[in-house]
């Protein structure tokens, strides 16, 4: 409960270190409480500039973490606790919601787009570079359950890569691929990707279905 | 006893006609072009009484190639009788298709003769029935009641006739009386497409108490006319087993109705669209009984074993080339559309029954030869045999899925290890689910919570009616 | 509140100077919070020297409150901080604290900080929150006016399986309220107040705005079974408008999660049935239409309509059942097809042609999303010929799909083992024995588990 108060020093520490994911959500998820407390309580008039700088920082910041754990519809929800003026005149926080309308239409090229092309304020970078690697990691990981053969040209834009190069058959960009096990056919000009499987998070016992079914057998008479 | 329907609940003939002629209009039409493969003059000598008549008067109507003869011999058939409705009817169909032909004028003497004498003939009868009561014979009251039922028949009266056979009924004093009273019934309600009644007056007719010979006699009539209802009643498996079961012996017998040519026809097309092939091998082809009906229409049983065979394209075939004589037959008219489509849909089923995977091509040649002639792709999305394909499987009949990479009709195989874990874990999720439920309602009655009326309110109204701006609505 | 406070510290003082047995320390600690609770009456008559009570004081500083000061701090650490056991002695006051703090925030229009609060502070007095209190209601209006949805879920998750009951068997002693129990039943009663009174309306509007949560979050496997909680209760002539409001969502609802229109759960009263079909029918039509997949009719449909889901506030929602009828039908085309050409697919699926530029992103975003179980195979040249395969090859994917479904299954068999728990709990609470129910077997013929037997619904086990 004795947390630090929020300041953009701690914030910037917070966002900088290499936390995995999981705790950065945690840390914030108790800052918004104070973030909260700010943007009610602070409009005296030595509050104002410095307030908001901390709030937009403290709201992208836990926007982006919030996608970090793949929590699409919950950073839908915190755009919505942002205090309205905040994000109407916020250019971070602006960026954070293009950002989110790419996410949630699974525009790829777009993201990519957000997240290269826009100007992020430097205490943020840090954790836009970590989303991107995130995003282009899961849509990796998509891309190769989801189809048996593709074109690089298609695979480049999903995995935010160079398009020209690639319909000019890069090599650098085709032993991007390569190296994950996927096979590129110089014939067909097309890639065979290789299904990436996540590791299992927990061994579970095979007789899970019988326990199950046991229960059923004696509880539902 | 009491079957006699109010007129306005049984359909007349005609009715039916027409609404069958509407629905079959679309077919009929094309193959009008091609010719039936039989003559008409040895087609209608195989039947007698009033059916010769009703079916002549079909075959005009449909038959475009036909119709000028049929008439005329409908017009003829009619002259004979004392029916003058059907003479004029006939009369008028000819106008339409021939109205020169001599044929095609009334003859107003015989009309209005024929007129007179049914008139005075039905008094005569009425007052000889009189008569018959006042004396209280039994034996001349049921023969009154069957003249004048016998009469009302003749001249077309159906309803009147069916209304006095069945006043038969408490005059009869032997097991002969009986049936040979509900014979007349199963006829007059066959001619007047009262399926429901021949049904019933059959099922009387099993259980009459006839000496053994006489009911070994009547059997083969009574399967005919149960089989030709059931028929009518799309209850074509059943139809096909009645039809099965019909003794040899029925022969000549029952010509006003039925002929063994029709058993072997109707007997065969229900069953091939009702059966599957091992059905079809032992109750059809392997039956020592309806083996005799088969040898009269042999493409029947050529139909029938080229289906067990598997060559479900000579089956078709050989159907499609008597469509349009069925098409002109007064009980398979209206059923032949459906009767060649579950055919055609069983072919499908059956044909890949053995295969994991079929190609389409192969199929498209089997069963749609004029779209793998008439298309570039046979087996596009668009073609009509994909998309017959596409609504078998939707509605249940195939158990397979169309590839149209490979061009294959694969056949689903289950996997049984995932089939289990997923049943298990739905299974399991309802059964939390409807526990909490059940749980809360117990909680709820016990705390004396449910749902009640307030005082002072409206019933039914609760506050319902404020909500806090929630989710799913932006 | 100091005083509470007060009383709290006293009584851990008592706690921690004598090792009581649970009779004798339950004792004491009656007599401590009776002693305080007139204390507090006197001391409020004291120092405002009229006789203002108790709550009369609470909501005049409620009105100079605001989650800054300093009162706040100290509710909050209090809520933060409580000993469970010893604030089911003090549930009114208990209560009273976690509504001010409600109230506070929502005035403050800060409802975030109130819904973090009351739900630790739920959880805190109640682990297992399986018996329904006035709090639970709080808790999901002020994440609703929050928009902090997944706050209210560790709440929402758990299942509510009683509601304070008063525990009037006669022979029987007060129970022991410190005593370890194993159904928090045992303690949350009617008498303890740790609730405020609750009416059939709290309950419904409780699981309707927790569906809404759900809903939020697009979780609508749960929101269909919260709904089904409302549209399903008892009723014994009336129908609650906010069962009719559900049952809307429930049709709603319902064509998102599995794509059809459900059946109200069995138990649902047939009358309550006959009144849902009459007031929802634009909901029921529009779900036939979705049924019958034809994505002309069904747009035109909601166009008819618009003013009855506006009113509603149901046009989110039904927004969404347009975006699932494209991914219902392309899921429904893999029980037809084994493989097919993008071109193909838009030509099955949409009535006037489209083309495959905008079907081939769709299909590609529904597969990597995993809505839907199917590859992708592209060719050399053009976008319309890539194949779509409903058969995949990959079989290395399985393994993590059947870790997946295992987890899954472990966790329903948690859900189902909590709910034996409950079980007993309600038969106990109920009377109904073993005996009793093997009585009740051999005395009726059992007419099926889908009858609903108004008055006796606990004769099911």
């Amino acid at each position: 409960m004795e947390l630090p108060p929020l300041t953009i020093e701690q914030l910037s520490q917070l966002v900088a270190s290499n936390a995995p994911p999981s705790q950065l959500f945690e840390a914030l998820s108790r800052y918004e409480l104070q973030a909260c407390l700010i943007s009610t309580g602070g409009n005296g008039p030595n509050a104002g500039a410095d307030d908001s700088t901390l709030l937009s920082m403290f709201y992208s910041s836990f926007f982006l973490v919030h996608l970090l754990t793949d929590q699409v519809s919950e950073a839908r929800a915190l755009t919505k606790r942002i205090p309205e003026a905040l994000l109407q005149y916020d250019p971070s926080l602006q960026n954070c919601l293009t950002l989110l309308r790419a996410v949630w239409q699974t525009q790829h090229a777009q993201v990519y787009q957000v997240l290269r092309g826009l100007p992020w304020p430097d205490a943020l970078q840090p954790l836009v570079r970590r989303y991107e690697s995130f995003f282009q990691d899961k849509t990796l990981i998509e891309v190769s359950r989801s189809y048996e053969a593709i074109r690089l040209a298609t695979a480049a834009v999903h995995l935010g890569l160079d398009e020209q190069l690639a319909e000019k058959e890069d090599p650098n960009i085709i032993s991007n691929f390569t190296k994950c096990g996927w096979s590129w056919d110089s014939e067909s000009k097309l890639l065979h990707p290789k299904p990436i499987v996540v590791s299992p998070t927990e061994p579970q016992s095979s007789n899970g279905i019988r326990k199950a079914m046991a229960m059923l057998g004696t509880r539902a008479c | 006893m009491d079957t006699t329907l109010p007129d306005a609940s049984g359909p007349s003939r005609a009715d039916m006609d027409t609404a069958a002629l509407e629905a079959t209009a679309a077919i009929t039409t094309p193959r009008a072009r091609s010719p039936p493969k039989f003559d008409l003059d040895t087609y209608i000598a195989n039947y007698t009484g009033r059916t010769r008549y009703d079916r002549l008067y079909l075959i005009g109507t449909c038959s475009p190639l036909l119709s000028t003869d049929a008439l005329k011999a409908a017009i003829a058939e009619a002259k004979t009788s004392k029916d003058v409705s059907r003479y004029e009817r006939a009369v008028r169909a000819l106008a339409d298709v021939a109205p020169n032909d001599p044929d095609a004028s009334l003859d107003a003497a015989w009309v209005q003769e024929t007129n007179r004498y049914v008139q005075t003939q039905t008094e005569r009868l009425e007052h000889e029935l009189r008569g018959y009561k006042n004396n209280l014979i039994k034996e001349s009251i049921r023969m009154g009641h069957e003249d004048l039922g016998n009469h009302h028949y003749e001249t077309g009266d159906l309803a009147a006739a069916s209304k006095a056979y069945s006043r038969m009924r408490d005059y009869c004093t032997t097991p002969n009386h009986i049936t040979s009273m509900l014979f007349k019934m199963v006829n007059v309600a066959t001619e007047r497409g009262d399926w429901m009644s021949v049904q019933s007056n059959v099922h009387r007719l099993r259980n009459s108490q006839s000496k053994p010979e006489d009911a070994a006699k009547n059997l083969s009539k009574i399967s005919a006319a149960s089989a030709l209802s059931q028929m009518h009643q799309g209850s074509y498996l059943e139809a096909a087993n009645s039809f099965l079961s019909v003794p040899p012996d029925l022969g000549d017998t029952y010509n006003e109705v039925i002929t063994p040519n029709d058993v072997a026809v109707y007997g065969g097309l229900c069953a091939l669209a009702s059966m599957n092939r091992d059905e079809l091998q032992k109750n059809v082809l392997d039956s020592q009984t309806f083996r005799n009906f088969l040898e009269l229409e042999p493409h029947i049983r050529r139909a029938i074993t080229f289906f067990c065979n598997f060559k479900f394209r000579q089956c078709l075939d050989i159907l499609e080339a008597y469509r349009p004589d069925y098409l002109l037959d007064i009980h398979l008219q209206r059923h032949i559309p459906q009767l060649y489509k579950r055919i055609r849909t069983k072919s499908i089923e059956q044909y890949m029954i053995p295969f994991s995977r079929v190609t389409l091509d192969s199929m498209a040649k089997i069963f749609a030869p004029t779209v793998v002639g008439g298309e570039a792709r046979p087996t596009d999305i668009s073609s009509p045999f994909v998309q017959e394909l596409v609504g078998l499987i939707q509605d249940g009949v195939l158990n397979a899925r169309i590839d149209l990479e490979k061009g294959l009709l694969v056949s689903n195989q289950i996997d049984l290890r995932a089939e289990v874990q997923r049943t298990t874990l739905e299974s399991l999720r309802e059964f939390n689910e409807e526990a909490h439920l059940r749980i809360l309602h117990a909680a709820v009655l016990q705390a004396g919570l449910d749902v009640k009326p307030e005082k002072g309110e409206g019933p039914g109204l609760g506050k319902g009616g404020r909500f806090p701006r929630g989710p799913g609505r932006d | 509140m100091t005083l509470l406070s007060d009383i709290i510290s006293a009584s851990a003082h008592l706690h921690r100077s004598n090792h009581l047995n649970s009779d004798e320390y339950d004792r004491r600690i009656r007599e401590l919070v009776e002693y305080f609770r007139r204390l507090q009456t006197t001391k409020a008559l004291e120092s405002f020297a009229n006789d203002e009570s108790f709550l009369d004081i609470l909501s005049r500083f409620s009105s100079g409150y605001s989650p800054s000061g300093k009162l706040w701090t100290r509710a909050a650490h209090f809520l933060a901080s409580f000993d469970g056991v010893q604030v089911r002695y003090a549930g009114r006051e208990w209560r009273l604290l976690v509504e001010l703090v409600g109230q506070a925030s929502l005035a403050a229009s800060t409802p975030l900080l109130g819904a973090t609060l009351v739900k630790d502070a739920m959880l805190r007095l109640d682990p297992s929150c399986a018996v329904f209190t006035s709090s639970h209601l709080l808790l999901v209006r002020l994440c609703l006016q929050a928009k902090a949805y997944s706050s209210a879920l560790p709440v929402l998750n758990k299942q509510i399986c009683h509601f304070p009951i008063s525990l009037g068997r006669p022979s029987s002693e007060p129970s022991v309220l410190c005593a370890d129990h194993g159904s928090s039943v045992s303690f949350m009663t009617e008498a303890s107040e740790v609730s405020s009174k609750i009416s059939y309306r709290d309950y419904l509007q409780y699981f309707l705005y927790g569906g809404m949560v759900y809903m939020a979050l697009k979780e609508w496997r749960k929101a269909l079974h919260f709904l089904g909680i409302v549209i399903s209760m008892p009723s014994t002539s009336s129908v609650s408008l906010i069962m009719v409001e559900a049952y809307k969502k429930w049709v709603l609802v319902g064509l998102l999660e599995k794509g059809k229109l459900c059946p109200p759960p069995s138990i649902t009263t047939p009358h309550v049935v006959k009144v849902y079909q009459s007031l929802a029918r634009p909901y029921i039509i529009l779900a036939h239409t979705f049924e019958r997949g034809d994505l002309k009719k069904l747009n035109a449909e909601i166009d008819a309509a618009m003013g009855v889901w506006s009113a509603d506030k149901n046009l989110g929602l039904v927004a969404q059942v347009v975006a699932v009828f494209f991914s219902q039908t392309v899921i429904k085309l893999g029980k037809t097809f084994a493989a097919l050409t993008m071109a193909d697919l838009s030509k099955q699926v949409f009535p006037s042609p489209v083309c495959a530029e905008v079907t081939g992103p769709a299909v590609s975003s529904l597969i990597m999303s995993r809505a839907l179980n199917a590859t992708l195979v592209q060719t050399k040249d053009h976008a319309g010929s890539s194949m779509l395969r409903f058969s995949s090859i990959h079989s290395l994917p399985r393994l993590s799909h059947e870790l997946d479904l295992q987890s899954q299954l472990k966790q329903e068999m948690k859900l189902m083992e909590t709910l034996v728990i409950n079980l007993g709990a309600t038969n106990i609470n109920l009377g109904l024995s073993d005996e009793y129910v093997d009585s009740l077997h051999k005395g009726q013929v059992w007419s099926g588990s889908s009858e609903v037997n108004p008055t006796g619904g606990g004769n099911w086990t």
